[in-house]
């Protein structure tokens, strides 16, 4: 049976250990609100862009735009692939690389995008190509995605995948993570379709293909910082369930050992007591 | 005089929104001036400087890496890649933290991450430089 003494101790480090995870947790809700912050502002700029697309988009014939057609005749496909930089976030890391071991069974010729450092950890020796690898922190800014986008764009222009995938984890709510699989690259028509068509009165200069040609790369850039955010604020999200989470199992392992001390205490207490008695009895007779 | 309203985004923030007297924006294929009552018209930007002439006649200048605008009856929109104000550019620090970058690029591994990283820095910081010196150029005009 375990000492007074042991015991004291776990429940000391117990207590320690649920004060990290609370700080965490309060770091995460606040990183959270920043990253939804982000998320919103972002809004604007995206909006407006998909907008005037879906004004220009009808109407047009889609073999004319290389970005709107699959490079049917080639096989390499390029993968983006969404994780945090940082652990300590329950499954969301796992659930993200599961989804990649799948498409990576699935499909041989890859040119991998990663962006998070877990997920370049865990994918290194899988001895894939990695064709770009950034972080994932809050630093990440529209250079760097400018850099994805430009890459990933120019070499669709050069017909060098077949299409561009991404996987990323979408925020919902902090409570629920849901995986995202997109194909970014053809872009497709009919999701931008959607809302109000009718075309204005406008002037285009130069022209409305070069217009809109300008405003799919745009797009896309968009899509991708989106992506990164979303998948930023989920990332805290997750993580802020997590440590309440551990914070709570604490505090469980705090009682049961609280517990514990106070029934060996007893038991340490009785069983002296009992030798008192006993000595005592012994002087007497 | 008539006021246009003009709305300035940034793929990360809304940064202006407000009513301003004039706006001339390096378009693709040349300059061009916006006053109230243009033609409705749309362009992509090419990369150059924005001047905005606020309401009370002072002028601003902007320098962005390209970009979308459109002008509709009600108001101008502006949509840049990336937007530095005049007085946000601190020349002095960015000089100083380009050499850095450099210094740090030549004793590193070309290999290791912290290259790249080091390397995009350096490409900020340098297109920092650039806007600074457009506007500089823009003055002096």
């Amino acid at each position: 049976m375990a000492t007074l003494r042991t015991i004291r101790k776990r429940i000391k480090s117990a207590k320690n250990i649920q004060q990290i995870t609370r700080a965490m947790k309060l770091v995460a809700a606040a990183k959270l609100k920043k990253a939804q912050e982000r998320i919103l502002s972002a809004r604007v700029y995206a909006d407006k862009i998909k907008e005037v697309i879906a004004e220009l988009i009808s109407g047009i014939e889609e073999k004319e735009y290389p970005l709107l057609c699959e490079n049917t005749e080639i096989k390499k496909e390029a993968f983006i692939l969404i994780t945090s930089d940082k652990g300590l976030c329950g499954s969301f890391n796992s659930n993200l690389l599961k989804e990649a071991i799948y498409k990576l069974r699935e499909c041989n010729d890859l040119n991998l995008i990663l962006i998070g450092k877990k997920g370049f950890d865990y994918l290194k020796k899988f001895n894939k190509e990695v064709e770009i690898f950034k972080y994932n922190d809050k630093r990440i800014d529209w250079y760097d995605i400018e850099e994805i986008g430009n890459l990933v764009i120019n070499n669709y222009l050069k017909k060098k995948y077949k299409k561009v995938n991404l996987i990323y984890s979408e925020f919902q709510s902090s409570l629920q993570q849901k995986i995202k699989k997109e194909v970014i690259l053809p872009i497709k028509v009919e999701e931008l379709k959607q809302g109000k068509i009718e075309k204005r009165d406008f002037l285009y200069e130069p022209d409305e293909k070069t217009v809109l040609n300008a405003l799919l790369e745009k797009y896309i850039k968009t899509v991708l910082l989106r992506v990164i955010l979303e998948s930023q604020a989920s990332e805290h999200g997750v993580r802020m369930v997590s440590m309440e989470m551990a914070t709570n199992n604490a505090a469980d392992i705090i009682k049961s050992l609280t517990l514990l001390a106070n029934k060996t205490r007893q038991a340490a207490i009785t069983k002296e007591i009992l030798e008192i008695v006993g000595g005592a009895e012994a002087i007497k007779g | 005089m008539k006021l246009i309203n003009l709305d300035i985004a940034t793929p990360e923030k809304k940064i202006f929104s407000g009513k301003v007297r004039e706006i001339t924006a390096p378009g693709i294929k040349g300059e061009f001036g916006v006053l109230s009552e243009h033609a409705p018209f749309t362009t992509i930007l090419a990369p150059g400087v924005v001047e905005i002439i606020y309401e009370d006649g002072k002028k601003e200048l902007l320098a962005v890496s390209g970009g979308y605008i459109e002008v509709n009856r009600e108001k101008v929109i502006l949509l840049v890649e990336t937007a530095q104000k005049e007085e946000e550019i601190d020349i002095e620090t960015i000089k100083r933290r380009k050499e850095e970058k450099e210094k740090l690029l030549k004793g590193k591994d070309k290999k290791d991450i912290d290259y790249d990283k080091t390397q995009i820095e350096l490409f900020k910081e340098i297109s920092k430089l650039k806007a600074y010196e457009t506007l500089q150029r823009r003055k002096k005009v």
